[in-house]
């Protein structure tokens, strides 16, 4: 059982293809990890354990009749608490969610169902999914499984906790400021952050209209890969999904990287970093260089008047979003969310559209002095050590936006610039948890990012240690 | 200082919303940060920007 457990999605998919491996009996190892890794990190909200095996041996079944139902066949997965399931109430990490049942299912997990995933649980977020952490005062904190006393990210902090302990194969997550490459950076998993508009968010729950995106978080780089293919592509219930083609991102993945151009920010990005952070990520640039790609210093522009607008947008959609409740049911709220909402509902109208108009400003400079030189930008997710549950534990205090502000430094400005970024793992800090680095590219070049990332995953083996307790499952 | 805490008071009540009063001052400075930055990233920006143009600029820079 274990050996499935060390599988990839991709390779897991490989063997019930091949009828190496049933979907049931993934199915039960998976479900027992889930357990297991729940007891030690929180990560899990609910294990579908009966529907899960169920459609495991459905899957079987067609396999056995020689129909192939997708890519993804028998693969079980568990996505982050917010993606909607008809007739059925999401948690929303909130007090509020559990009381409201979906009219509706997401697209994305249609999309998954339709590639032959298997939906087996949801799993532990931030509280709204605002917030970077990992911390939740109702269903409590997740926990890192590299070590429990450290933070997992957020906003999709089960879905990084579940992947790293081996008790997942692929999840959903959703990236506003940084949601889904925070978990992968702090517990030691591949994030996609797609291009804003590639992905549907029809049926997800909404935090900021304008800078939410739907992606995967997976062991491997071609995880990202097969999950991104099966989610990706216009939506008629979401009327801001791109009609752009989609590419081919499994073929993506094999694509040349040699003459490739990385681009090594001069400043922001690199600026004040802890050197338990900066020596792995500078050291996946001597890996890409070794690759034959070539890394090249390019000027950044000012990018933190980029993020203080981005707060703003953010803050402002999500006190308008929770407008109602906020006044009905401030007590159902964390006093730590609720501190943000307020701050969020009294940003003036002229201060909101203005952090708007200046995001496609912003765009233009982004593509026209930093990318028109590279391929794409090579930067750490976080510039500090990582810190424990009880550190980071500010609730509601006045500086708790300063101090949740500096996580998402480095991963906000790809969420206001609306650009896709990868996080792949890169080593270890000296405590022994997990570091990630970064790659931003052009808008829609999900394919370029796949395939650098890949070639960088063919090269280490970052993605395959597995922590302590995750070994033994 | 005291006057944005005022105002944020009255922005707050006239929308509803209960503040903790130990908070106030904290939202206020955040308020103020957010103000200036706005001022000062914003001074540059043409008149005829509009916010759609960021969805015309992500379409059309595709690499």
């Amino acid at each position: 059982m274990s050996g499935l457990l060390d599988c990839s999605a991709a390779e897991l998919a490989r063997l019930i293809r091949a009828k190496k491996a049933s979907a049931r009996e993934a199915m039960e190892a998976v479900l027992a990890a889930a357990s297991r890794a729940h007891e030690r990190c929180n990560c899990f909200v609910r294990l579908d354990a009966e529907a899960a095996l169920e459609a495991a041996r459905a899957a079987d079944r067609r396999l056995g009749r020689g129909e192939l139902p997708g890519p993804l066949a028998g693969v079980p997965m568990a996505h982050k608490d917010m993606f909607y399931q008809e007739g059925v109430a999401s948690g929303l990490g909130s007090r509020i969610g559990p009381g409201r049942l979906a009219p509706a299912t997401a697209t994305v997990l249609r999309r998954l169902d339709a590639a032959g995933a298997i939906q087996f649980g949801v799993l532990h977020m931030t509280e709204f999914a605002y917030g970077p952490t990992g911390h939740n005062y109702h269903l409590g904190h997740c926990r890192n499984p590299w070590n429990p006393a450290y933070i997992t990210g957020g906003s999709s902090s089960g879905s990084g906790a579940s992947l790293a302990a081996r008790a997942n194969f692929a999840a959903l997550g959703s990236d506003t400021g940084g949601s889904i490459r925070l978990p992968a950076h702090f517990c030691g998993v591949t994030g996609l952050k797609p291009t804003w508009s590639r992905v549907s968010r029809a049926g997800a729950m909404p935090l900021s209209f304008s800078l939410d995106t739907v992606g995967p978080l997976a062991r491997t780089v071609e995880d990202c890969a097969l999950v991104l293919q099966a989610i990706a592509g216009q939506d008629a219930e979401d009327a801001t999904s791109s009609g752009r083609p989609v590419a081919d991102y499994r073929t993506a993945l094999e694509g040349p990287v040699r003459g490739l151009r990385i681009g090594l920010p001069a400043r922001f990005f690199y600026e004040d970093l802890d050197p338990a952070i900066e020596a792995p990520v500078r050291a996946s640039l001597a890996v890409f260089a070794s690759l034959g790609c070539e890394i090249v210093e390019v000027a950044v522009p000012e990018i933190e008047a980029w993020n203080q607008a981005a707060s703003a947008i953010l803050a402002a959609e999500a006190a308008a979003l929770h407008a109602k409740w906020l006044r009905e049911r401030p007590q159902d709220y964390s006093e730590q969310l609720r501190a943000r909402l307020e701050l969020g509902a009294s940003y003036t109208a002229v201060q909101y559209i203005n952090a708007l108009r200046l995001r496609s400003e912003a765009l233009k400079k982004w593509l026209g002095e930093v990318m028109a030189e590279v391929d794409v930008v090579h930067a750490p997710v976080v510039a500090f050590a990582t810190p424990t549950i009880a550190e980071t534990d500010v609730g509601g205090s006045p500086h708790a936006s300063e101090v949740l502000a500096k996580v998402t430094r480095l991963t906000r400005p790809a969420n206001f610039l609306g650009v896709p970024a990868l996080a792949v793992p890169c080593g270890f800090q000296p405590g022994g948890l997990p570091c990630a680095f970064q790659l931003i590219g052009k808008p829609f070049d999900e394919a370029l990012l796949l395939r650098l990332g890949h070639a960088y995953q063919r090269e280490t083996d970052w993605h395959r240690r597995p922590p302590p307790a995750g070994a033994a499952s | 200082m005291e006057e944005t805490v005022r105002m944020y008071r009255a922005l707050a009540t006239l929308q509803g919303f209960a503040l903790d009063e130990s908070r106030l001052e904290a939202l206020a400075a955040a308020l103020e940060r957010h103000a200036a930055s706005e001022r000062a990233a914003t001074g540059v920006l043409e008149f005829e920007v509009e916010p759609s143009s960021f969805v015309g600029t992500l379409e059309r820079e595709a690499a």
